[in-house]
């Protein structure tokens, strides 16, 4: 197999990029604007593989090249190449999502062997492992005899095909939720004050004050010894710009304040609700939106015919009982031979 | 040994004045959200300011900063908050005559024992008395009171001290005459868009080639101290 790695950075769209990506299926997160802006905005390298078999690509991997020297509290450099590490395969922008499609005929073992081998080639003898997340069961139990398997946090899934409409959805709740959720529309629809705009392929958001909203979350996830990056403006102005992205923001109609931001990237049958960043209760913010946003979601999907909402990790209990079904992930590390 | 002094400011300001500013850049380039951003994702991979390269050579009108002084704080945390005083105490006093027991009128350096603010002024002030405070404050004082007013880009005249809310303290009107800058503590620097001033030392909120309301001028160099001054 042919292998081209490339750096968002400084390395064009390649032609064939728009292509792969609806063959592969590959959300606006992969868009090559965004994954630049991602790639600007992170502390690591940032690398993007496509396995090709002949000129036809049967593989693409997004990785971040985590090795020493670690920058705890600067972006990467340019041109920084560390000399020894691991390969970290995540999703760009999210370790929610696994970083990598293959083909439907290409084994796993073609990251594990094939890319695992370029990525040495690249990156030099001091790339030591490669790591994968959101890994399944089976797709562990398929890559060869070295490795370490660790399960990771559950990542939550509405079976969306499962409901013909957004009342089989409401039924197949809990009496309390159910009774819960209906009071939550009720206070939507009665509360003049709150104005939901809801956006496609915006380049008029007001992302400076989205950012200062999603700084709230930065604040309470963030680590003391690992700074959480913010996300850059570009990021953001980017993400939201393409054609498949919707966002929606809660708005106080009387201070012009933004209360709540969400966005998904849509998807033929698996859409996915990715950010979701609200105001802390004292400051105006209302727990009850955060339901409100996902019955939205689920009533989109409902009416657009899609199969699955991904919708992440963490918060299980109020997915769960929004009726999400969870599914075990595991990171796999698999030492790449020296030679 | 006066040549010895006056060889050494030159040698400092060609080459240590432009490193030092270089430094700041690279250094915000690698740790500071705000010019990771606008430098690098407008398709520069290199952060050192090479006119004629990048958006308006790099530099930043003050009034895109609304709204986006926690992006000017580095990975590693420190303030967001500007202080529009920064380097009073120093440019103070190379542009007015003060001892401790000056009395002080408005505002004035952190640790100077005699301050008073413009509401609590003494009818009779004895002693040596300075006023210091935009040119409204000052309106209020005393015709006879010597003063320094603080002065924006737009208010400039042939005296006082050239502020800005973000930036602080930026320079002054020395004995010769001129708008000395305050250097080596700011950097600054001829843009298609005015002149662009950096704080050299201040390490957060980072503000780099940033350009005030209104600051058009040259740099050149002032012939009787041998430092930046603003000219025209
Ligand atoms: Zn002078």
């Amino acid at each position: 197999m042919r292998v081209e790695i490339l750096d968002p950075r400084t390395d064009p769209e390649p032609e064939y990029w728009a292509r792969l990506r609806v063959t592969a299926g590959l959300r606006a997160d992969w868009a090559w604007e965004v994954l630049a802006a991602q790639a600007w905005g992170a502390r690591t390298v940032q690398l993007v593989t496509v396995l090709f078999d002949g000129t036809t690509p049967k593989a693409v991997v997004n990785a971040a090249w985590l090795g020493a020297p670690l920058h705890r509290f600067s972006f990467t450099g340019a041109t920084s190449r560390p000399w020894f590490g691991a390969v970290h395969v995540r999703g760009p922008g999210s370790g929610a999502v696994p970083g990598w499609w293959l083909a439907d005929d290409v084994p796993i073992t073609a990251l594990t062997e094939t890319y695992a081998r370029a990525m040495r080639r690249e990156l030099g003898p001091g790339c030591l492992a490669l790591v994968l997340r959101q890994v399944t069961e089976e797709q562990a139990a398929q890559a060869g005899r070295f490795k370490v398997v660790r399960p990771t946090e559950r990542i939550w899934t509405f079976p969306v095909h499962e409901w013909s409409d957004p009342e089989a959805w409401l039924m197949s709740l809990s009496r309390s939720r159910r009774s819960n959720l209906r009071g939550i529309f009720r206070r939507v629809r009665e509360n003049d004050g709150l104005e939901i705009r809801i956006e496609t392929a915006t380049t008029d958001l007001d992302v400076v004050r989205v950012i200062e909203a999603m700084r709230w979350n930065d604040d309470k996830y963030g680590g003391k010894l690992i700074p959480r990056i913010r996300v850059l403006t570009a990021y953001l102005q980017a993400l939201v710009a393409q054609p498949d992205v919707h966002s929606t923001s809660y708005i106080d109609r009387a201070t012009g304040d933004l209360i709540a931001f969400g966005t998904a990237l849509d998807h033929p049958t698996v859409p996915i609700v990715r950010s979701w960043t609200q105001r802390p209760a004292a400051e105006g913010g209302a727990k009850y939106l955060y339901f409100y946003h996902l019955a939205k979601q689920v009533e989109w999907a409902i009416a657009n015919g899609k199969r699955w909402v991904e919708l992440g990790k963490g918060k299980s209990q109020e997915k769960q009982s929004l009726g999400a079904v969870p599914s075990d992930q595991a990171a796999m590390a698999v030492p790449i031979r020296p030679w | 040994m006066a040549w010895v002094r006056v060889a050494h400011c030159a040698i400092v300001w060609t080459f240590g004045w432009r490193a030092l500013y270089r430094q700041v850049v690279r250094s915000s380039f690698a740790t500071v959200p705000f010019y990771r951003e606008r430098w690098a994702l407008h398709g520069r991979t290199d952060p050192v300011m090479v006119a004629g390269k990048g958006e308006r050579d790099g530099a930043v009108p003050a009034e895109e900063l609304a709204g986006r002084l926690p992006d000017l704080v580095p990975l590693a945390g420190g303030s967001a908050t500007p202080d529009p005083l920064r380097g009073l105490e120093i440019v103070l006093h190379q542009c007015a005559r003060i001892s401790p027991d000056t009395l002080i009128i408005g505002a004035a350096p952190e640790y100077h024992p005699r301050v008073v603010a413009f509401e609590s002024t003494p009818d009779e002030p004895r002693g040596h008395v300075l006023a210091v405070g935009t040119p409204g404050q000052l309106a209020g004082v005393g015709q006879d009171i010597p003063r320094v007013p603080l002065v924006t880009f737009a208010e400039r005249g042939s005296e006082g001290l050239l502020v800005d809310d973000l930036l602080g303290v930026l320079g002054g009107v020395r004995d010769c005459g001129n708008w000395h800058v305050d250097w080596p503590r700011v950097y600054a620097r001829e843009t298609p868009l005015g002149l662009a001033f950096t704080l050299l030392l201040q390490r957060s909120p980072r503000l780099v080639d940033i350009v005030p309301a209104g600051a058009s001028g040259r740099i050149a160099r002032c012939p009787q101290h041998r430092t930046p001054v603003i000219a025209a």
